[in-house]
């Protein structure tokens, strides 16, 4: 199988402070990779790096071999990337079909004033948006839930929202920052397997996780980074073994110790 | 809550309404009132404009009272100097408001930050001390007379009693595509902007180009209530337009409830009749105004008809148009 | 000389309607420094500066000195009790919602000062006598050295006040991080009200100072203010140092574009300057600068 996403040499620096250095690592369709590292190893600035929200010193990103590097956020969506955030970032005020239809704004054709005006095109696409979310909520098992204020649900539904809104427009490669962080030990394993059911979809995922058992469950792949540089690559059972990364862990615990 | 059923709910609110305003004249027949309603059927229409601006964008203008001006005097101008026709003009106004509202909101709106109250406050008091200066196009401070009434299938609009059904016909018809705006999916994209940018960049939001656009037809809004005001009252002066009207427009829509329509339709129906009721006390008027509007801000922030929304959607008859609680991001 | 005594002319009075641009637009970052709000009530702040002074002078009968430092208490304690009373209590910590309560204070607060002085124009004495006074060629009175001298013994305490002042450190620390601030024990309620009353302090000091070279009504704060504002954005919104160079560089602009140009459109150039500004260089000439969304 062969890369879907090339990342290499993602360096940037914040005022002498290197948060990436020469980042490199790849994803494949079909397979979970995981990011791990103590907190400031750069997971998340990579993430965005790759997301467009962050715009590195240097470095290359791939995506379907296409460099994408310097694209602006919104245009990833369209190139069949898509991300969740750390912190929810939720819309709030939305109810949870609308915050999902969201997800799908870059597929509408209609325009500023097709919408003013309500032609019969926008109630087309209306209508489709809203039959893609709705199955895309029944895929995570959150269908009942459309109707609700999304800012109002608990905190494990907003992390599964989170996920719909990200896969609604069934991207090709998702990036995850932190899927299962503040969620109970029963919300951790619902997670886990939507992450897996989506990886038998044939999506490429990039897992950015803390969770060290989930990690170690469903990753195909594990990089783990330390002061923003990788110091391992490879299956898990590999990754748990290499020195650097038992001493990194200080044992290996789901704690985090500081970088050897 | 599926999308058509919050379409139906809003029809369901417009119809009494345009039962109640259909029967207004028959009840009300005062010209003195009947140019109260009148005004106020413009004022909804151009916080409408600025609710769309306010509640989409969550940005705030201090210029519409300007793009108001811009309307009504270009209209003037066309019309009372050189004899155009007054629906062309109301339209070559709304274009040449639109122009100005792209010059203004283009830089600025590409900026994080509220730089838009700082650069239409500018623009504001920039355009009014131009119709006061400018005195050979728009007669200076004394304003513009002559302004001809407008003409709608051969009937000259030209009293209170005709007049009241072109304002309230435009300040209704004006809901709707407002309306149609918030609920598409640029409505959505544009909510979920002021929730959190960069996760509707995310979502493949062109940001600024829609912050743009809504800030434009919001700017159009207001010129085409000035046009009107134009043609009814024949006559157009500075002080009509300077920055105090703006932030009285603005007083609106927070009042009602940010980025409510139906917030905007009631704040602009209760403080364009307030001044008038508050003349009994002549000298005390800003008192009282300043006084109401600091309580309502402090205590019921989200405005009097957000609050209504907020109460009924959380017994579930909800449907909030757009509540307007906090517009900070969330954490 | 002629040229020569008119750009002299021009400089003095430019300077002068500059430093009390300058006390105003610290009035602004002061308060936004503090809580992010811009306070649209800073212009009314010098209406009340003026008119207090004018009653502690003309009403009771004070001597100048104490009526001087009353009016300016007067003015930091009503700046004090604006943030206790209107913005402390606010039900929600939206920055539009704050920033349209000092609207909205500000339109109290005219009516109240309507309803207290009238709406007439009120004489206000200069400081000392109006002895004409000559220099390069230029004609002046005391009252423009007053405005100088006084501007910059305010500029100067206020720099003391914020590098060799604990208060003053915690005040830039809060700036910088409100939450951090919190965490390291700050007072950041009991500073935010300090800002408040040094705005008010700052504005009345303004008030003091213009109105008697200007006009005082419970109005005159309103332009003055906005052109403050303008003076504000032109330095860097909350940089102090932009502050005082943006309120000389307009009271400049201003008095050579009334001199050369024409004076009719002079109260447009702050705000043509402030578009300006926003278009080209939003952060202003000495701000911090902000990134594009």
């Amino acid at each position: 199988m062969s890369e879907l996403l090339q990342v290499s040499g993602l360096t940037i620096a914040y005022g002498g402070v290197k948060a990436l250095d020469g980042l490199t690592f790849s994803a494949r369709a079909g397979e979970i990779t995981a990011l791990i590292g103590p907190n400031g190893a750069g997971k998340t600035t990579a993430i965005n790096c790759v997301s467009g929200h962050t715009r590195p010193d240097a470095g290359q990103v791939l995506f379907n071999g296409r460099d994408i590097l310097g694209l602006p956020a919104r245009a990833m969506t369209g190139l069949g990337l898509t991300r969740t955030f750390q912190h929810l970032r939720m819309f709030g005020r939305m109810n949870v079909l609308e915050n999902v239809m969201v997800g799908l704004h870059g597929t509408a054709r209609a325009g500023f004033t097709a919408a003013m005006l309500r032609f019969p095109s926008l109630r087309r696409e209306e209508r489709r948006m809203a039959e893609k979310a709705m199955d895309t909520l029944s895929f995570l098992g959150l269908a009942d839930l459309a109707g609700r204020t999304a800012g109002a649900l608990p905190y494990g539904d907003q992390k599964r929202l989170a996920l719909a809104r990200a896969l609604v427009s069934e991207p090709r490669l998702m990036l995850l920052d932190e899927p299962v962080a503040g969620l109970n030990t029963a919300e951790t394993g619902t997670m886990g397997r939507l992450i897996l059911a989506l990886r038998e979809k044939g999506l490429a995922l990039v897992l950015v996780e803390h969770d060290m058992s989930l990690v170690m469950r469903v990753s195909d792949r594990v990089v783990v980074m330390c002061s923003g540089a990788k110091i391992a690559d490879g299956p898990p059972q590999e990754v748990q073994r290499h020195p650097e990364v038992v001493a990194a862990y200080l044992g290996g615990g789901k704690e985090f110790g500081l970088c050897a | 809550m599926n999308l058509t059923v919050q379409a139906r709910r809003f029809m369901a609110g417009l119809l009494p309404l345009i039962l109640l305003v259909g029967l207004t004249p028959l009840v009300v027949t005062n010209a003195y009132y009947l140019n109260v309603l009148n005004v106020t059927a413009l004022n909804v229409l151009v916080v409408t404009g600025l609710n769309l601006l306010i509640g989409c964008a969550g940005q705030i203008s201090l210029g519409h009272a300007a793009f108001f001006g811009i309307g009504a005097y270009v209209s003037a101008i066309l019309t009372a100097t050189y004899g155009v026709n007054p629906w062309l003009a109301l339209v070559a106004a709304a274009l040449a408001t639109a122009l100005c509202a792209l010059a203004v909101g283009a830089p600025t709106l590409r900026l994080k930050g509220n730089y838009l109250v700082m650069a239409t406050l500018g623009f504001n008091i920039i355009v009014n001390v131009l119709l006061i200066q400018w005195d050979d196009l728009t007669g200076g401070s004394g304003g513009l007379t002559g302004v001809p009434p407008l003409v709608l299938f051969g009937l000259p609009l030209d009293t209170d009693y005709r007049f009241f059904w072109l304002a309230w016909g435009a300040a209704l018809i004006g809901l709707l595509p407002a309306r149609n705006l918030l609920h598409s999916h640029v409505g959505r994209a544009l909510r979920a902007l002021h929730d959190s940018p960069a996760a509707a960049a995310s979502c493949g939001v062109p940001i600024e180009g829609y912050k743009i656009k809504v800030f434009v037809v919001s700017a159009v809004y207001a010129s085409v209530a000035g046009s009107l005001y134009a043609h009814y009252f024949g006559i157009v002066t500075p002080r009509t337009f300077d920055i105090f009207k703006s932030v009285e427009l603005v007083t609106m829509c927070l009042v009602g409830g940010i980025g409510s329509l139906w917030g905007g339709l009631f704040g602009a129906s209760f403080l364009t009749p307030l001044p008038q009721l508050l003349h009994v006390f002549e000298e005390h008027q800003d008192i009282i105004f300043g006084a109401v509007l600091l309580l309502l801000l402090i205590f019921l922030p989200q405005g009097l008809v957000g609050r209504l929304e907020e109460a009924l959607a959380r017994r579930g008859i909800g449907g909030a148009v757009m509540p307007g609680d906090s517009l900070e991001e969330r954490p | 000389m002629a040229a020569h005594a008119a750009l002299s002319q021009y400089l003095i009075s430019g300077l002068t309607t500059g430093s009390v641009y300058a006390l105003t637009a610290l009035g602004y970052c002061l308060i936004y420094n503090a809580t992010k709000v811009v306070n649209f009530a800073q212009g009314d702040f010098l209406s009340l500066g003026g008119l207090l002074f004018y009653s502690l002078l003309s009403g009771l009968g004070l001597p100048l000195v104490p009526a001087f430092v009353l009016a300016v208490a007067g003015v930091a304690l009503a700046g004090a009790l604006m943030e206790r009373l209107c913005l402390r209590p606010a039900r929600s910590r939206d920055l539009m919602v704050l920033i349209f309560i000092t609207v909205a204070a500000s339109i109290l607060a005219r009516g109240l000062m309507k309803t207290v002085w009238g709406k007439q124009t009120l004489p206000l004495p200069s400081i000392s006598p109006e002895i004409p006074l000559r220099f390069m060629g230029a004609a002046f009175t005391p009252q423009n050295l007053w405005v100088l001298g006084i501007t910059l013994a305010a500029i100067l305490g206020l720099k003391h006040f914020f590098d060799r002042t604990l208060t003053g450190k915690a005040m830039r620390a809060m700036a910088a991080n409100p939450r951090a601030a919190s965490l390291m024990g700050i007072d950041t309620a009991g500073l935010t009200t300090l800002s408040f009353a040094l705005a008010g302090a700052l504005g009345a000091l303004a008030g003091i100072l213009i109105t008697p070279i200007t006009s005082l009504s419970y109005d005159v704060g309103v332009l003055l203010g906005l052109k403050g504002f303008a003076a504000a954005v032109l330095g860097g919104y909350g940089s102090f140092a932009g502050a005082v160079a943006g309120g000389l560089i307009l009271g400049l602009l201003e008095s050579l574009c009334a001199g050369l140009l024409s004076s009719a459109y002079k109260d447009v150039l702050a705000f043509l300057v402030l578009l300006l500004v926003l278009f080209l260089r939003p952060s202003g000439i000495l701000g911090v600068k902000e990134g594009r969304s």
